[in-house]
């Protein structure tokens, strides 16, 4: 993967400072383990997301993406980050950057579900990614 | 009354004009006394004159001979003369039992004295209270003013420590690098971790350069400790220390510190990498150098300096969060407790102390502007510091308004979480940090 697209997908800022953080290495356990319940709560996340989608829960999906957010801020994932942050305006019935008010549910349902499509395939990209990232490390 | 001849049968003067007789008691009692009594009882009358000192003339003196009359009661004072009113008013009251009188003036001047006295010891004890309370409010003052001017030269220290830090990485990276060698410019070397300095200018741009000057003597002296440390290394780098720190430091102090980002990009200019976009790219990869170079000599910045260990409060309902920043504070030497949403932290506080408290803003169950503004009912004192994404004008209002005195920007680095460490913990940083 070249550099460009890999600084796309993580802000090596905020996630090397995690990786300073392991006592070890090679087996990098403290990080290890934050990235996988990482992983165990996206997928999580998207699947309550599927499910409150189904159901029109507007509050539901922005309160999810808020969460997801955070989690995802938290270890760098950069473009994970931005999508959730959509959700969570348009959960909250305001535009992508949250300033403007829409109070247009279908719409905003429309649009969580078209970012939800895309965050997927973003998390997927990152996840691969951290896979590969631990299983190099891993044989170092 | 006496001299009414209409009465002359039942009552008048005696012979002598000395005494008055009742001649007829009967006819006394029934028609005098009422009139000028409340009673027609002649007893009572009896011992009405008695008490006014008449004493009955006895009148039996005589052989029995009467001279008024078988029934006739003659009563006798000194000052009881006819025509003689002037002496009336010697007729007094007896005062009744006048020895049990003059005791009793005795006890309640006893009583009067004692409570003088009582009221003598009340003053004098409430003076000396006075001027204890005024004695205490001396040294709280006094304390008061030791306090603030300790903390203040405590500061100034600090920031004495963190330029000299600042320098001795500067120093060593010129020792590790040859190339960049002093050469009137101070360089932060990029590649070193002291990079990681870089990531809180606001501290040093905060450096009140003033405040340098009072402190030249412990400056000095922290020179001639540099150079202790310092003497192993080469004679050429022990010159140009002192050269720096003797000469040059105030004025390097004002140009280094507050210009590490500029500096950084000439540090890099020099290695041809002008081009922002490729300079962005170096940054990306050298965090991810330093990081992987653990136990890496920045290390020592981060290890506990302080006094001891402070408390902090973490309340963070996303656990991915709440691990890394756990782990940050562990490795700021923080002994760190976590509260899963506003409801555990109100809790937690309640049931013990901490120095700070960094809470979450959008949580379950109880958000984190409610959970401060409730902790505030119990905890008027206690930093609470708001982690979060929005920090638009409006949303930090809030947060000061509920009670909140700072805002940590999310997603933060370990810099900017020491950063508010320090300024809320101030008072819990070693003293003797080198």
């Amino acid at each position: 993967m070249d550099p460009e697209s890999v600084a796309d997908i993580i802000d090596w800022n905020t996630f090397g400072q995690i990786l300073e953080m392991d006592d070890d290495e090679d087996d990098r356990e403290f990080s290890r383990s934050i990235v996988w319940n990482f992983f165990e709560q996206a997928e999580n996340t998207f699947t309550q997301m599927d499910a409150a989608l189904t159901n029109g829960d507007l509050d539901q999906l922005s309160s999810l993406g808020h969460f997801l957010k955070g989690s995802s801020a938290a270890l760098g994932l950069t473009k994970v980050k931005n999508s959730c942050e959509k959700i969570q305006h348009l959960g909250a019935q305001k535009d992508e950057v949250g300033t403007t008010e829409l109070n247009d549910p279908e719409y905003c349902l429309k649009q969580i579900k078209i970012i939800l499509e895309s965050v997927r395939q973003e998390y997927a990209e990152s996840e691969s990614f951290l896979r590969k990232y631990y299983d190099s490390e891993g044989s170092n | 009354m006496l001299e009414d001849p209409s009465y002359r049968d039942i009552v008048r003067w005696s012979d002598a004009g000395d005494s008055f007789v009742v001649i007829e008691t009967n006819e006394f009692t029934k028609s005098i006394l009422p009139r000028h009594f409340k009673h027609s009882n002649f007893a009572s009358f009896v011992r009405q004159l008695n008490k006014y000192d008449f004493h009955k003339v006895r009148s039996t003196d005589e052989g029995g001979a009467c001279p008024y009359g078988e029934s006739a009661w003659e009563f006798k004072h000194p000052d009881f003369q006819l025509h003689n009113k002037t002496q009336l008013d010697n007729i007094k009251r007896k005062a009744p039992a006048p020895r049990r009188t003059q005791q009793a003036e005795e006890g309640s001047s006893e009583q009067l004295s004692k409570l003088e006295s009582e009221i003598e010891y009340l003053k004098s004890t409430q003076a000396l209270l006075t001027k204890h309370i005024e004695t205490l409010t001396t040294n709280y003052e006094n304390t008061l003013n030791s306090m603030i001017t300790m903390q203040r030269s405590n500061e100034a220290r600090d920031e004495l420590m963190r330029s000299m830090l600042t320098h001795l990485q500067s120093i060593n990276a010129q020792a590790s690098t040859p190339q960049s060698r002093y050469a009137g410019t101070p360089d932060v070397d990029f590649n070193h971790p002291s990079a990681g300095m870089m990531g809180r200018p606001e501290d040093f741009s905060s450096m009140r350069m003033p405040r340098q000057e009072p402190n030249l003597d412990y400056l000095n002296e922290l020179a001639k400790r540099v150079q202790v440390v310092c003497s192993s290394t080469s004679s050429q780098l022990y010159m140009q220390q002192q050269q720096f720190l003797k000469d040059d430091r105030p004025r390097k102090l004002a140009e280094h510190i507050p210009q590490p980002h500029s500096d950084a990009t000439s540090a890099s200019g020099n290695e041809n990498m002008a081009d922002h976009d490729t300079v962005m790219e170096i940054d990306k990869n050298t965090g991810l150098d330093y990081s992987r170079s653990s136990k890496s000599p920045s290390a020592p910045t981060y290890t506990q300096n302080w006094a001891v260990p402070p408390k902090v409060l973490l309340v963070e309902d996303d656990a991915t969060s709440r691990r890394v920043s756990g782990k940050f504070l562990q490795i700021f030497g923080c002994e760190a407790d976590v509260a899963i949403d506003g409801l555990a932290a109100v809790n937690k506080m309640n049931m013990s102390k901490y120095d700070i408290v960094l809470m979450d803003i959008v949580m379950p169950n109880l958000d984190g502007v409610s959970a401060a503004s409730l902790i505030r009912q119990f905890d008027p004192l206690t930093p609470i510091i708001a982690m979060t994404g929005n920090v638009s004008g409006n949303d930090v209002i809030t947060y000061y308004s509920h009670g909140m005195n700072d805002v940590l920007a999310k997603p933060f680095t370990k810099e900017n979480l020491l950063a508010i460490l320090e300024k809320h913990l101030i008072h819990l940083k070693e003293i003797n940090e080198i």
